[in-house]
This record gives C-alpha cells, sequence and structure tokens, in this order.
C-alpha cells in the first residue's frame, strides 16, 4: 500500500517538476535541493487533497509535511486513519 | 546624548555584564537590557509590547490542555489581537487617523515572532517554554528594531546552550558589524548622494544616467538594508547567538523566484510560512494559487509601507512570480526550455532580465508614485 502511494507520489513529483524524466529519492529534501518552491509546495498539496481525497488543513500546510517523499506517504497515512 | 554613544556605551555594558554572569542569569539579563533598549525608543509602546507577550504566554499554556476546537478558538483569538494591533498602528494615520499615534518602533517583528510563536505552539512544535524564554526571543535587542526574525526553536536552543566566551565568535561578530558599517554609511549613503538628485528630478539629466541611477538604486537599497542585517547578526554575535541570514546574494539569482527566495529571507519566509500556505494552501485549485501568489506579494508589500507605490510594487512582483511561474508550465512542455538556465549566454541574460527587473521595482519602493512615472516618463519618453 505504502509503496504503491510513494510510486504515485514519484510520478506526479517527476511529471511535474522533472518533465517527465529523470529520478527522485525518497528521503530526497523536495524544497533544499531547489526541485520545489513554495509554489510546487501548494501543487503538491492539492495534488494530495484530490488524488487521495485528504483534507488538508491551513495549520498542517507547512513544509515539515511535504518535505519529502517519505513525509509526504507519512502525512497521508497519519489523515487517513485520523479520518 | 548622542545615540550612537549611548548605544555603544549600552552595547559595552551589555556584553560585560552577560559574560560575567553564570549561564542562569544571563538570559533575564538579556531580557532587561532589551526592554532598557525599547524603552529608550517609548516606555508606553515597550509596555504593549510586554503586555503582548504576557498574553501570549498565557494564551499558550491554555492551548496544552485543549482540545481541537477549544485551541482553534485561541489560537484565531491571538491571532485577531496580534494582526489587529499591527494594522491599528500601521495604517492608523491612513484609515483610522486615531490621536496621531506614531507607529511603535520594532511592532512589526515583535508582531511575527509572536505569531510564529503562538502558531508553532497550536502545531505543537514547541512545548514548555518560560516567559523568560518567550520575552527575550521576541525583545532580543540586536534583532529589536529591523529583524531577521528568526525562529524560536532555532533561537531558544541557543539560549538553552551553556556557552562560554568565545574569541572567534567575538571576532566574527565584529567583522559582521563592520562590513554592516561600511555597507550603510559608506556604500549605500555615499551612493543615495549620488542618484537621489537624479532620481528627484529625472528631467534635468540624460536618459543614460537616469538609467545608471536606477540600477544604483538597487545597489543603495540592498547596502542599505543588508548593512542593517549585518550589524543585527554581528551584535548579536557578540552575545554567542547565530541569527538566521536575511540576505543571500539576491543580486546574482537568474530568475524572480530564486531572488524572492533570496531576499529577506526572515520575513519573506514569514509570510510564506504564515499566510500564502496557511491561506491557499489547502484551496486545491490553480488559479487560487496563482491568486495567492499575487496577493502574498501585495501583502508583503503592503505591510513595508501603505501607499499607493507599495500597492503597485507589490502588484508588479505578484505578476512577475506569476509570469515566471507560467514559464514553468511551458519549460515542462517543450524540451528546448528544459536545459535553457545552464547555458552560459542565457543564463547570462536571465540574470540580467531579473536584476533589470528587481531594479526597476525599486522606483516605487523609493518615490511616491507621481515621481516614480516621472522617472520611468524620462526612461521610456
Amino acid at each position: 500500500m505504502q509503496k504503491e502511494l510513494k510510486g504515485q507520489i514519484k510520478d506526479f513529483i517527476i511529471n511535474t517538476f522533472l518533465g517527465g524524466k529523470g529520478s527522485i529519492k525518497e528521503d530526497e529534501s523536495l524544497f533544499e535541493s531547489g526541485l520545489i518552491d513554495s509554489f510546487g509546495m501548494l501543487e503538491l498539496v492539492a495534488f494530495v487533497q484530490k488524488k487521495f481525497g485528504v483534507s488538508v488543513k491551513p495549520s498542517e500546510v507547512m513544509i515539515e509535511n511535504f518535505s519529502c517523499v517519505n513525509k509526504i506517504v507519512q502525512f497521508i497515512d497519519k489523515k487517513q486513519k485520523g479520518s | 546624548m548622542d545615540k550612537i554613544l549611548f548605544f555603544l556605551l549600552f552595547l559595552t555594558a551589555s556584553f560585560l555584564g552577560y559574560w560575567f554572569l553564570p549561564h542562569k542569569s544571563r538570559s533575564p539579563f538579556l531580557l532587561i537590557a532589551s526592554l532598557f533598549f525599547a524603552f529608550s525608543f517609548s516606555a508606553g509602546y515597550s509596555c504593549l509590547f510586554l503586555f503582548n507577550i504576557v498574553i501570549i504566554h498565557y494564551i499558550s499554556n491554555i492551548l496544552k490542555n485543549k482540545n481541537d476546537r477549544g485551541k482553534v478558538f485561541y489560537l484565531r483569538l491571538s491571532l485577531l489581537w496580534l494582526i489587529g494591533n499591527l494594522c491599528f498602528f500601521k495604517y492608523n494615520n491612513l484609515i483610522f487617523n486615531f490621536a496621531n499615534l506614531l507607529l511603535p518602533i520594532g511592532i512589526s517583528y515583535v508582531t511575527f515572532r509572536l505569531i510564529h510563536y503562538i502558531v508553532e505552539v497550536y502545531r505543537g512544535n514547541i512545548v514548555n517554554t518560560s516567559f523568560i524564554e518567550l520575552a527575550v526571543y521576541v525583545l532580543f535587542f540586536p534583532t529589536f528594531l529591523a529583524g531577521p526574525v528568526d525562529r524560536f526553536p532555532r533561537f531558544n536552543s541557543q539560549s538553552r546552550e551553556i556557552r562560554k566566551f568565545e574569541i572567534a565568535e567575538f571576532n566574527y561578530g565584529l567583522l559582521r558589524i563592520i562590513y554592516g558599517v561600511i555597507k550603510k554609511a559608506v556604500i549605500a549613503d555615499r551612493l543615495a548622494g549620488f542618484i537621489m538628485p537624479v532620481l528627484h528630478a529625472p528631467q534635468g539629466y540624460p536618459r543614460g544616467i537616469v538609467i545608471l541611477s536606477v540600477y544604483g538604486l538597487a545597489i543603495q537599497l540592498y547596502m542599505d538594508f543588508s548593512g542593517y542585517t549585518d550589524m543585527a547578526i554581528g551584535i548579536a554575535r557578540l552575545f554567542g547567538y547565530k541569527i538566521m541570514e536575511n540576505f543571500d546574494k539576491p543580486y546574482f539569482k537568474k530568475n524572480i523566484a530564486l531572488f524572492w527566495r533570496s531576499w529577506h529571507i526572515s520575513v519573506y519566509s514569514w509570510i510564506r510560512d504564515y499566510f500564502f500556505f496557511p491561506v491557499f494552501g489547502c484551496r486545491a485549485s490553480k488559479a487560487m494559487i496563482y491568486l495567492g501568489t499575487v496577493v502574498t506579494m501585495v501583502v508583503f508589500h503592503l505591510w513595508h509601507k501603505a501607499t499607493l507605490g507599495f500597492l503597485f510594487l507589490g502588484i508588479y512582483h505578484g505578476i512577475g512570480l506569476l509570469v515566471w511561474q507560467l514559464f514553468q508550465v511551458v519549460k515542462r512542455k517543450y524540451s528546448f526550455f528544459k536545459n535553457v538556465h545552464s547555458y552560459r549566454w542565457p543564463g547570462l541574460i536571465s540574470w540580467f532580465i531579473t536584476f533589470s527587473f528587481v531594479s526597476f521595482g525599486c522606483i516605487f519602493f523609493n518615490s511616491n508614485i507621481t515621481s516614480a512615472f516621472n522617472i520611468i516618463k524620462r526612461i521610456f519618453m
């Protein structure tokens, strides 16, 4: 389940921010590497909401929750278990 | 007494007192020194700051024992109070015109720190803080006047750390202060002497000189502002504190998004984390994100100053960022653009366009709207 989730997130990042080419590591910092800026972060949040049916609260939109693929998966997992 | 002499005496006394005291007395001492510094500007406003710190500290303790609904209520109450305070004083003369109040010096930075603190307490990222720790963070005198707005966890871990005086840190601090003084007093102030007469009466000068003055203005603003930051970082380092940097070679960046990640970093990242992300982050619509980019830039600039010029500047940079984001979409679609920045000449052209875009925006930073349009008229007509 988690593997599938990670794959979908990676695919989105590669298609949206890398033009469909290249690869990213699951613990690679998306912001520090410069791959994603604040605008990209919101694109990512929108994707997570639409794709996984997760409702993200304003106070949860922070870099810590979306800093790398692993963190995003953890966040989705926590939200899905909580709801 | 001369202001500079007063500050030097105050700094020397604070420095000696701080390092002679044992570790547990240093934070209370820094708070007293910072309060003395704040009171030297205005006793009344310093009491207001203290009152706000007491309230936020009190509410932060309540937040720890509340359920989710209760927490949201207290968070909203705190934000309403703090933002209300800032807006009232910042825009009093423009909107309320109540009793000709002066703008309290340092109110923006005090408010930003308190909002950051209460939001992070709400999120559970800050726990177990004493009143003195919070007050030292908010009023820390090296960064009281012009920032940077450091983050509490980073700052407080340094307050708690038992430190010994280190000559290398002291030397670094002094060097940063000297850099700051040179940037501000030697470069920025002298440059202003050359360019301001041109920008105030552009019709009397050749077009080339006016254009050069606009670029000069961008450099002057950077030297002025980053000079203050260097001094603040240097003074903080004399007390062993490593404060976050506010600038990262902004005029060498090759696009406007990178520029904004390297200019006034502490406040820009604050606006991003506590305005752009929470307000526009969960809308799940691209149009809202685009709108959010422009609105955030407008808010950021109107925070600087509530004038027509700053409103224009906010829209100008907002649209700049928007165009850059739309260009990213195009870039992803067409392979020709993908590696365009890694080539030398397109890289130089990107840098020149970015620097020119930012420099021309500075016209609105420095002048009223009529003078700004006079400069533009002289350049383009």
